[in-house]
C-alpha cells in the first residue's frame, strides 16, 4: 500500500474543516415542549452542549465525513504493491516492427502493448521515471527518463507500428547501456518475441521482463519477389513471388498478381504447415508498370500479404572489351548473354574516360587511370586501387566468399592457377579469392560504379575449362548490369534507405509515400539523396529525378511473418526471460474509494430524506 | 378556548354511572352516600352490644331470645359524597393536539356531572401558580351547563406550583372527601407532597395522569433547541434513535414511578392519554381507575 499523490493529503485539512463547520453552523430547530423535566436526565448524561457530544450521534456529519475521507483518499492516489517491486527507473521497450501488427490480439499486438504501457505511466509513482525506446526498423529514444506523464503519454502517443522488420537487440543493447548509467533500473520489453534473440547482448545484470503480446500463429507472408527483365533468349520480364505458411493448419488461398492495379494472373496455392511454394509470372519483354502481388487470405498479419515491384522494359548491356591477349572463352562467355553487346578495341585506343558502355571488361594490361564506369580488370591492375601487389607462383585458392553475387554459385576448388598477383583491396571492396598470400580477386563498389578485380590470367590456369568461369562472367555482369541496379534501387526492403539521384545536382527532392505524404528530400553533393522513411510498405514516387522514379517497399521477412509467440527470450549468455504478462507494480484503488464516497453520499441522501432514522 | 361539550347520549351514559369511594365520608347533609355514621337508614350494617342509654327501639329482641344478651342493631346513614376536582392549568396542559387541557377539563366536566347527578356535593378548582375555586359545593344536574361554561373559560397559563395549591386547598376545606387531581404532573418541585398532604388531610384521592401522545412519543428528530413551555427555559440536543429512546424510557419511569407511588397509599392512578375521541377514552380511564361503578 503506498500513495501515488502524497501531496494531496495537504487537502486533510477539509476534514477539521467540515468539523468546525458543524460546529460553528449547527443550525438548530426550536421546538417547544411542555417541560424539559424528562429531558433534563438526559441533557445531564449526554451533555448536549459539549462540542464533541454535539457531534457524536450525527450520522449525517459522520456519513459525510466517510465521503469525505473517502474522496481525499482517493486525490491521494492510493496503490496496493502486487508482484512487481517497486523500481525507480524503467526503461520501456516497445516492438514496433511488422510481426507486432498481428491481428491475433485486438485490435493488434503493437496497441495492447501501448495500452499496457500507458497503463504502467499511469500507475508511475512519484519521482519514478520512466523511458520509452521504439524498437522499429530502427532503435530510437522516443522519450528519454521523464516523471512526466503527459510527456510520456505524448511520446506514447507518437510511436507508430511499422511494415519492416527490425533487430530487437539494437534496443535491447541500447536499453542496458542506459540502465547500466541508472541505479534501480529495470527493463521492459514488450515483444511478441517472435524471432528475438537477445544472446548477444552483454547484460550486465540489469534486470529485464519480457511482456509478452500476442497468442496465435495463423499467417501466411509472401517471402520472395523478384523481377527479372530481359533475361532469357526471348527477353521477357520474370516475376517470381513465394509465399509461406507460418501457421499450424493448413492454408488455401489464391497467389494474384496486378499490374498496374489490374489483375493479370491467380494461382491458387495450398500449403502445408510450414509449407513454402514459389510461382512464376512471365510477361512480354515491353512490359512495365507497377506490379503487385497479393495473397488473397484473411490470416493475422496483413502487412506480408501484399508486395510491389516496379517492372521496366529490358535493355541491351553495353561492353567495352579490351584484351591484350584475345582471351577467346571471355569473348565468347561474354557473348553467351542475349542482352551484351560487346565491343571490342585494342588496348592502345583505351582511355578510361571512355563514354557508352555500361562496363569495361580490360584485360593483361593496366590502364593509366580507374576508368570511367563499371569495370572487370581481369589480370589488369590500376595503382590507384591496389596496393602490396605481390606476384604469387602457384597460388593456391584456400577460401572464396561464397555469398557476394559475383561469386556466388562458383566452385574454385578444383581451379589450377601457374602465376598470379596479390594485392590490398581497396577499403570499398570485398575480397573474393583468397590465397595464403592475400586477395587474389576483390570486388567493390566506389560511387555509383561498380569494379570486379581478378589477379591471374585464366589462360594461365584451368579456369575457362571449368563451369564456374561461365558463371562468374554472367554474375559479374548480372552486377554490375545498371538496369539491375536499378531494379534493385526500385525495390526495398521496408525500412532500408533508398539512394536517389537528383536530376540537377544538389537540389531537392520530393518523395510521396504509400499514404500520400509528400517529404522533401534534400540532395548532397553530387545529387544523391538519401530516403529513410520507407517503415511503410509500398509504392513510393519521387518528383525532381531525371526521370519519372518509382520504387517499391516491401517487407518480405521470413522472421517477421512468422508471428508465433515466443516463450522466451534468450537475454545475454546465460540469461533467459520468460514469457510473462505486465502485473501493475501499483494497482490503483482510487475509483473503489470513489465509489465509495458516492455510495456513502448517496446514503447521506437518503438519511437526510429519512429523518426518523436519525 | 377549549370546548366543554358533550353529547346527549354521552351523558345520559354518565348518569348510570356513580363515582365509587373506598371510603365514606361525613356529609352536610343527606345524600345517596353510606357515611361512616351509623344512624336512621334501613340500610343495616351490623351489630354491637348495647350499652346503658341506647335506644331501645334497635335492640335486636330475636337475638336476645336466642342468645339472653342484648344487641343493638346499627342502620347506616345515607349521606352526600363530597368531590373536589383539581384540575392543572399550567402552561404545559396547552401541550398536545388536542391539548392536555381540554381533554382534562372533559374529564373534570364528565366526573362533576357524575357526582352532580349521583347528588354529590362537587367542588371544582383549578391550579397553576395558584389556586382558583371555579365551582363550590354544587349539587344537582342543573348546576353543570354553569359548570361545564365555567370550565371553558379556563385557559392554560403560569407554571405549575401543585403544592401552593394544594396547601390553599387543604387549608380551605371543611369536609374533606373524595378528591380527583388532574394534570400531567410535571412539576419541577414535584408530586410527593402535595399527595401526601391530601391523604393526611383525609382525602380519598385519585389521580388521573394526562399525557398528550406527542409526549410520550415526541416526533423530534435532529440538531434541536428544547424551550421549556412554563419557564422558557432552553436545552440543546442532538435527537438520535438512542436519545429517543431514553427519553421514552425517562417518560415511562416517571409514569411508573407515580403509580408506584399512588399505589403504595391507596391512591387511584390512571394515566389519560388525550387521545380522540373523548368519550371512549374517557370512559376508559375513569373505569380503569375504579372510580366508577
Amino acid at each position: 500500500m503506498g500513495l501515488l499523490n502524497v501531496a494531496a493529503l495537504w487537502l486533510a485539512w477539509a476534514i477539521p474543516a467540515l468539523i468546525a463547520l458543524y460546529l460553528l453552523k449547527l443550525k438548530r430547530r426550536e421546538h417547544v415542549v411542555p417541560s424539559i423535566l424528562f429531558w433534563q436526565h438526559m441533557l445531564r448524561d449526554t451533555r448536549a452542549n459539549a462540542p464533541f457530544q454535539r457531534l457524536r450521534r450525527n450520522l449525517l456529519l459522520l456519513l459525510q465525513l466517510l465521503a469525505l475521507a473517502a474522496l481525499l483518499a482517493a486525490l491521494a492516489r492510493p496503490f496496493l504493491r502486487t508482484q512487481q517491486g517497486a523500481v525507480r527507473h524503467r526503461i520501456v521497450v516497445l516492438d514496433a516492427t511488422a510481426s507486432m501488427q498481428g491481428r491475433d490480439v485486438q485490435p493488434s499486438r503493437f496497441e495492447a502493448g501501448r495500452a499496457q504501457v500507458a497503463r504502467l505511466i499511469e500507475g508511475m509513482r512519484e519521482r519514478e521515471e520512466l523511458m520509452l525506446i521504439h524498437a522499429g526498423s530502427r532503435t530510437r529514444i522516443a522519450a528519454s527518463f521523464s516523471s512526466d506523464r503527459s510527456l510520456l503519454r505524448a511520446a506514447l502517443e507518437r510511436m507508430q507500428v511499422e511494415d519492416a522488420a527490425g533487430d530487437l537487440a539494437e534496443a535491447a543493447v541500447l536499453a542496458v547501456s542506459v540502465a547500466k548509467t541508472q541505479a534501480d533500473c529495470e527493463i521492459l520489453l514488450f515483444s511478441d518475441g517472435s524471432g528475438v534473440d537477445l544472446s548477444s547482448v552483454q547484460t550486465g545484470g540489469v534486470p529485464a521482463q519480457f511482456i509478452r503480446l500476442g497468442t496465435g500463429s495463423r499467417n501466411v507472408g509472401l517471402t520472395a519477389l523478384d523481377v527479372r527483365t530481359g533475361r532469357g533468349l526471348d527477353r521477357r520480364a520474370q516475376v517470381y513471388a513465394a509465399a509461406r505458411n507460418f501457421s499450424a493448419e493448413e492454408q488455401r488461398f489464391d497467389l494474384s498478381f496486378h499490374l498496374d492495379g489490374e489483375l493479370v494472373d491467380v494461382q491458387p496455392l495450398v500449403l502445408p504447415p510450414g509449407g513454402e511454394a514459389g510461382r512464376l509470372l512471365q510477361r512480354p519483354a515491353y512490359t512495365q508498370g507497377i506490379l503487385e502481388v497479393r495473397l488473397d487470405i484473411d490470416d493475422d498479419l496483413a502487412v506480408d500479404n501484399r508486395a510491389w515491384a516496379v517492372l521496366m522494359p529490358g535493355r541491351t548491356l553495353r561492353v567495352l572489351l579490351c584484351s591484350r591477349t584475345g582471351n577467346p572463352y571471355l569473348e565468347r562467355v561474354l557473348l553467351l548473354d542475349p542482352r551484351v553487346e560487346v565491343t571490342r578495341i585494342e588496348p592502345a585506343a583505351y582511355r578510361p574516360d571512355m563514354a557508352g558502355f555500361d562496363v569495361h571488361v580490360l584485360e593483361g594490361f593496366s590502364p593509366g587511370a580507374p576508368p570511367a564506369a563499371n569495370a572487370l580488370l581481369i589480370n589488369a591492375l590500376v595503382q590507384e586501387w591496389s596496393s602490396a601487389t605481390q606476384n604469387v607462383a602457384r597460388p593456391f585458392i584456400v577460401d572464396w566468399d561464397r555469398q557476394h553475387p559475383v561469386t556466388r554459385f562458383c566452385q574454385f576448388d578444383e581451379v589450377g592457377i601457374v602465376e598470379g598477383m596479390v594485392s590490398e583491396p581497396p577499403p570499398w571492396a570485398q575480397r573474393l579469392l583468397e590465397v595464403r598470400e592475400g586477395a587474389l580477386a576483390w570486388a567493390g563498389q566506389q560511387d555509383l560504379r561498380r569494379v570486379v578485380s581478378l589477379g591471374f590470367d585464366p589462360l594461365k590456369s584451368n579456369w575457362p575449362l571449368r563451369v564456374s568461369f561461365i558463371i562468374f562472367i554472367e554474375n559479374t555482369l548480372g552486377w554490375m548490369d545498371v538496369m539491375a541496379q536499378e531494379e534493385t534501387a526500385r525495390q526495398l526492403a521496408a525500412g532500408q534507405v533508398a539512394q536517389l539521384r537528383s536530376a540537377g545536382g544538389a537540389g531537392s527532392l520530393a518523395v510521396i509515400a504509400p499514404d500520400g505524404e509528400r517529404r522533401e528530400v534534400e540532395a548532397g553533393p553530387g545529387g544523391t539523396a538519401l530516403y529513410a522513411d520507407t517503415a511503410r510498405t509500398g509504392v513510393y514516387q519521387v518528383e525532381g529525378m531525371a526521370e519519372p522514379f518509382r520504387f517499391c517497399v516491401n517487407l518480405l521477412d521470413r522472421r517477421e511473418s512468422d508471428i508465433r509467440p515466443g516463450e522466451e527470450i534468450a537475454f545475454g549468455r546465460y540469461e533467459r526471460l520468460e514469457a510473462g504478462i505486465l502485473q501493475p507494480a501499483e494497482r490503483e484503488i482510487w475509483k473503489w474509494l470513489v465509489a465509495a464516497a458516492v455510495a456513502v453520499l448517496m446514503l447521506e441522501w437518503w438519511v437526510y430524506h429519512r429523518r426518523s432514522w436519525i | 378556548m377549549p370546548e366543554v361539550r358533550f353529547e346527549s347520549e354521552f351523558l345520559r351514559r354518565l348518569e348510570q354511572l356513580h363515582l365509587v369511594s373506598r371510603r365514606v365520608f361525613r356529609g352536610a347533609g343527606r345524600g345517596e352516600r353510606r357515611s361512616r355514621r351509623r344512624g336512621l337508614s334501613v340500610e343495616f350494617v351490623d351489630y354491637r352490644n348495647y350499652v346503658p342509654g341506647d335506644d331501645l327501639r334497635y335492640l335486636d329482641w330475636n337475638l336476645y331470645g336466642r342468645l339472653d344478651r342484648l344487641f343493638l342493631k346499627l342502620f347506616e346513614e345515607e349521606e352526600e359524597l363530597h368531590l373536589t376536582l383539581l384540575v392543572d392549568t399550567s402552561r404545559s396542559m396547552h401541550f398536545g393536539q388536542p391539548p392536555k387541557l381540554e381533554h382534562a377539563l372533559k374529564l373534570a366536566a364528565a366526573i362533576a356531572y357524575i357526582g352532580l347527578a349521583g347528588l354529590d356535593r362537587v367542588s371544582v378548582a383549578s391550579f397553576a401558580g395558584g389556586l382558583e375555586h371555579i365551582e363550590r359545593g354544587a349539587s344537582g344536574r342543573h348546576r353543570a351547563p354553569r359548570l361545564f361554561r365555567s370550565l371553558e373559560r379556563l385557559s392554560a397559563e403560569g407554571p405549575t406550583a401543585l403544592a401552593a395549591a394544594v396547601r390553599r386547598l387543604v387549608a380551605e376545606v371543611r369536609r374533606p372527601g373524595m378528591l380527583v387531581l388532574i394534570s400531567d404532573f410535571l412539576d419541577p418541585a414535584g408530586y410527593a407532597g402535595p399527595l401526601r398532604q391530601l391523604l393526611g388531610r383525609g382525602f380519598d384521592v385519585a389521580v388521573l395522569h394526562v399525557l398528550a401522545p406527542e409526549e410520550v412519543d415526541p416526533p423530534l428528530v435532529g440538531d434541536l433547541r428544547l424551550i421549556d413551555s412554563e419557564t422558557g427555559e432552553a436545552r440543546e440536543l442532538s435527537m438520535g434513535m438512542a436519545t429517543l429512546k431514553r427519553y421514552r424510557d425517562t417518560v415511562e419511569r416517571f409514569g411508573g414511578e407515580l403509580a408506584a407511588f399512588c399505589k403504595a397509599r391507596g391512591i387511584h392512578y390512571t394515566r389519560a392519554l388525550a387521545t380522540a375521541p373523548f368519550e371512549r377514552a374517557c370512559l376508559e380511564s375513569l373505569r380503569r381507575m375504579g372510580l366508577l361503578r
